[in-house]
């Protein structure tokens, strides 16, 4: 039966095809056509330099004075995304990324969040052995506009 | 242009058992029901976001049809999740074997999709869905399945041989378009570090401080302990580049398949162990590759195995033997 094969090539053609389109027009890390993905990661070469990494986390206060930690979970978002949108700028001091991120927490919620601290350490690996640092934390507090 | 037909042919439609086809059947459905979507997952991100962020195209497609309030709300997406469970069990199980296999692949790229709307998107299960989909193509339920079973008194009653069942010339393709788009991501991922970064991604330093950024947040013993090591960083990384472009070598000499296909095993195994990358799915299909693609090579393996390890025992036992 003819018909079986000519179908499958059509879509073994249409599959390989299509996986020239990300290369083509790549979208970096906002992609939005899988399954069919460009496949980059990790492209980027590190130069040499110390071997370390920085590990953030944001704690949010409540106005009862609960402490939570914010995860993706709170958030409705992905670690990646989490890390990318919320935490990346907010060690830089971005306080407006701060605030959108306790908009974002406070939707629905009785007991508003009115400050989150990004808290974190520098982890480094020094000689044989592994260092930690630990980083100055970096408070925001909500608007008082946002509270009414 | 005939004979480019016949290449093509013999390259993707050869007359095999319709087993093999099935064997992946069973398997990619067990591998995708036992890492199934997340049902309060899907139900939290679809609650705590008002809209998508960057929806995927299928999901675009689908909210031009159903709105995203009628579909990604809890009710929707919990009717959707269990369509998709039980699909995957009528699957699993050969009982309407296509249809099955559509909807439960349909279902899962829906809930992977829904997933990476969110302004974050991964590639473990990309190829594994597109393979899914495949095997929905192709006549996935033709043996071991509930409509063999049901077909057979069907084939006898009308006096047809129920071998004739067992092959087929369109079950050999999904497999091998899974080789190929192997092949051609790893290809494109090997070929992104070397022209993005030269032989730069070879120094060592590349894999050691990647290792770390992603082995530290997850405590992994055997990834912080790599990240400390400087040769095994330059090793890796070379091992790492042309593995990934050299894989398609797989296409082009099949002797040397089973090599690429265990090396990759291991390879996805160890970013498992180092870096908490969960390719289980790319370890699925790369294992699917090694013993259903060209089951030869493992019988011949086990055959010689069988032939001379008795032989050499008797020389290892015989007196005078060094």
């Amino acid at each position: 039966m003819r018909q079986p094969k000519v179908w499958s090539s059509i879509v073994i053609l249409l599959v390989i095809g299509l996986h020239a389109v990300p290369v083509l027009s790549y979208q970096g890390n906002r992609q939005t056509r899988w399954p069919i993905l460009a496949w980059a990661m990790y492209a980027r070469p590190i130069p040499p330099g110390p071997i370390e990494m920085r590990r953030r986390r944001i704690f949010g206060l409540t106005s009862s004075g609960q402490e939570e930690l914010v995860t993706t979970r709170l958030v409705g978002t992905n670690r990646a995304a989490l890390r990318n949108t919320y935490l990346n700028p907010m060690s830089l001091g971005d306080s407006t990324t701060a605030q959108q991120l306790l908009r974002v927490l406070n939707r629905g919620r009785s007991d508003p969040f009115v400050e989150v601290r990004l808290e974190g350490e520098r982890h480094f690996i020094s000689g044989d052995s592994l260092a930690t640092e630990k980083l100055p934390a970096l408070t925001y507090k909500l608007n008082p506009s946002e509270l009414r | 242009m005939t004979r480019w037909i016949d290449r093509w042919n013999r390259y993707w439609f050869p007359t095999t058992t319709t087993r093999t086809l099935a064997l992946c059947r069973i398997i990619a459905v067990s591998a995708q029901l036992y890492w199934f979507p997340s049902l309060l997952s899907h139900i939290n991100l679809a609650s705590k976001n008002p809209d998508f962020v960057d929806p995927q195209v299928l999901i675009r497609a689908i909210t031009f049809i159903i709105p995203r309030d009628v579909l990604f709300t809890p009710q929707g997406i919990t009717t959707l999740y269990w369509i998709t469970l039980v699909a995957g069990l009528t699957a699993l199980v050969g009982l309407f074997s296509r249809p099955s296999l559509f909807i439960f692949a349909l279902g899962n790229w829906i809930f992977v999709g829904h997933r990476y709307s969110y302004a974050d998107v991964h590639h473990p299960e990309a190829l594994f869905a597109i393979f899914l989909m495949t095997l929905a193509l192709a006549p996935s339920g033709r043996s071991l399945s509930i409509d063999a079973l049901l077909r057979r008194p069907r084939a006898r009653n009308a006096g047809a041989s129920t071998d004739r069942l067992e092959t087929s010339d369109t079950a050999m393709w999904p497999l091998k378009i899974a080789h190929v788009l192997l092949a051609m991501t790893y290809f494109s991922t090997g070929a992104s570090k070397v022209i993005v970064g030269g032989l730069g991604w070879m120094n060592g330093y590349t894999v050691q401080i990647y290792t770390f950024a992603n082995a530290m947040p997850e405590n992994r013993t055997w990834g912080i302990w790599l990240a400390g090591q400087h040769t095994f960083g330059v090793l890796l990384g070379a091992f790492t580049v042309l593995f990934e472009l050299f894989f398609f070598v797989s296409l082009v000499l099949p002797r040397t398949a089973p090599f690429f296909f265990f090396n990759a095993i291991l390879f996805h195994i160890a970013l498992y162990v180092t870096m908490g990358h969960q390719f289980f799915l790319h370890i699925i299909l790369n294992a699917m590759l090694l013993f259903l693609l060209h089951p030869g090579w493992f019988r011949g393996l086990v055959n010689r195995l069988n032939v001379n390890l008795p032989r050499w025992s008797r020389q290892e036992q015989a007196p005078g033997s060094s």
